[in-house]
C-alpha cells in the first residue's frame, strides 16, 4: 500500500525531478540506458555472501538475512504513465533495501521512518514525506529517539549527500561500504537495534533492582 | 392479432432498423472526421461528447477523456492508465491503508509476531 501511495502522489513534478537528477549525472544516465532490475535472479545472494567483509554486496546480503526479507517482494510500478518515469520509480523501490544496508537501519517501523526521512530529504518523493506521519504510531521512547537522533541525522545527511538514486548498485557491490559512504557524504547513524537492546536491558535492570528493594523492604517489615 | 396491429409492428421494425443504420453511419462519420486520431487510439467514445465540448476542456482533461470501461492501451507491460479522480482516490485510500498497516509485502507474517 505504501508502494501504491508512492505512485499515486509522484506525478506532477516529483518523479520528473528525480528523472532529471538522473539525467544530469553520467552514472544516472547509464542506469536509465541499461535499466537494470534488482531481483534474486539478477543478484545471486550466494555470490554476495562470499564477497569480502565490509563490501557493499556482503553487507546487503547480511542485512537481508538479518531482517529476513528478499529482494523479490517488490511490486512492479503500474500507475505512472510515462515508461521512463515508471522505471525511475521502480529503481527507487528496488534500491530502497540498499539504502537500508548502507545506513544499517532495520525494517521495523522505527527504522523505516528514519530511512524515509532520509529519502525525503534526498529524493523529495512525497510518499517518503507522507510516511513520516506514522511517527504518531511509535511508542513514546521511540518517538523521542526519532526526534533527538534520527530526524536530525536524516535531514542533514539527506540534504548534503549525493543523490542516492544515481548509485549503480550492480557495479559497487565489491566496493568497501564505508568508502562508498564517504564518497556520497553519508554518516552511518547509531545502530537502532543496539540502542533498543541497551534500553531494554536498562529497563530490565531497573525493574529487577526495584523488585529486590521491594523484597528486602517486605522482609524487614515482617521481621 | 389483427392486420392493423401486424402492420404497425412491421412499421415499427422498419423504423428502428433505419434508425440503427443512421446511428452507425453518423458514428462512423464522427470516427473518421471529427475526432480523428484521438478516437483511433480509443481515447474518446463518440456517443457522449460533442466536438465543441471536448475542445473546451483543458489539455490535461482532453487527454484523459476515456472512461473506466474503455481504457487506452498500456504504455508499458503492466501499466494501468488512471483518471485524475482515480489517482486521487488511490492516493487517499492507500494513505489510509498504509497508516493502518504499514508492513511491506512478504514480511507481515513473521514481523507481526516479533516486533509488534
Amino acid at each position: 500500500m505504501v508502494a501504491a501511495l508512492g505512485e499515486a502522489t509522484a506525478k506532477p513534478y516529483f518523479v520528473d525531478r528525480l528523472r532529471k537528477a538522473m539525467l544530469s549525472s553520467p552514472t544516472g544516465r547509464r542506469i536509465l540506458r541499461d535499466k537494470p532490475r534488482i531481483t534474486s535472479q539478477t543478484m545471486s545472494l550466494e555470490k554476495l555472501r562470499q564477497l569480502p567483509e565490509g563490501s557493499v554486496g556482503r553487507i546487503y546480503a547480511m542485512w537481508l538475512d538479518r531482517e529476513g526479507v528478499t529482494p523479490d517482494t517488490r511490486d512492479n510500478v503500474r500507475y505512472i504513465d510515462d515508461p521512463e518515469e515508471a522505471y525511475v520509480m521502480q529503481r527507487y523501490r528496488e534500491s530502497h533495501d540498499f539504502y537500508h544496508a548502507l545506513t544499517g537501519l532495520p525494517v521495523f517501523a522505527e527504522g523505516e521512518i528514519a530511512l524515509k526521512a532520509f529519502e525525503f530529504a534526498n529524493t523529495a518523493l512525497p510518499m517518503t514525506g507522507l510516511s513520516l506521519a506514522a511517527v504518531v504510531k511509535l511508542k513514546p521512547a521511540a518517538r523521542r529517539r526519532f526526534f533527538n537522533t534520527y530526524l536530525p541525522w536524516a535531514v542533514s545527511n539527506g540534504l548534503k549527500s549525493e543523490e542516492v538514486i544515481n548509485i549503480y548498485w550492480e557495479e559497487v557491490l565489491e566496493k568497501d561500504a564505508s568508502q562508498l559512504r564517504n564518497e556520497l557524504g553519508i554518516e552511518q547513524p547509531p545502530d537502532l537495534r543496539e540502542a533498543r537492546k541497551a534500553m531494554r536491558n536498562k529497563k530490565n535492570a531497573e525493574k529487577a533492582a526495584k523488585e529486590t528493594r521491594q523484597e528486602v523492604g517486605d522482609a524487614l517489615m515482617t521481621n | 392479432m389483427s392486420w392493423r396491429e401486424g402492420a404497425a409492428s412491421l412499421d415499427h421494425l422498419r423504423d428502428s432498423s433505419i434508425i440503427l443504420v443512421s446511428i452507425e453511419f453518423t458514428s462512423d462519420k464522427y470516427w473518421e472526421e471529427s475526432f480523428g486520431m484521438a478516437l483511433a487510439k480509443n481515447l474518446i467514445r463518440p456517443s457522449a461528447l460533442s466536438q465543441s465540448t471536448l475542445l473546451a476542456l483543458p489539455v490535461a482533461a482532453r487527454l484523459q477523456a476515456f472512461s473506466v470501461f474503455n481504457r487506452p492501451p498500456p504504455n508499458y507491460p503492466g501499466h494501468v492508465p488512471l483518471l485524475a479522480i482515480e489517482r486521487v482516490g488511490l492516493a487517499v485510500g492507500s494513505a489510509i491503508a498504509s497508516m493502518v498497516d504499514h508492513h511491506r509485502h512478504g514480511e507481515v507474517s513473521w514481523t507481526s509476531g516479533i516486533s509488534r
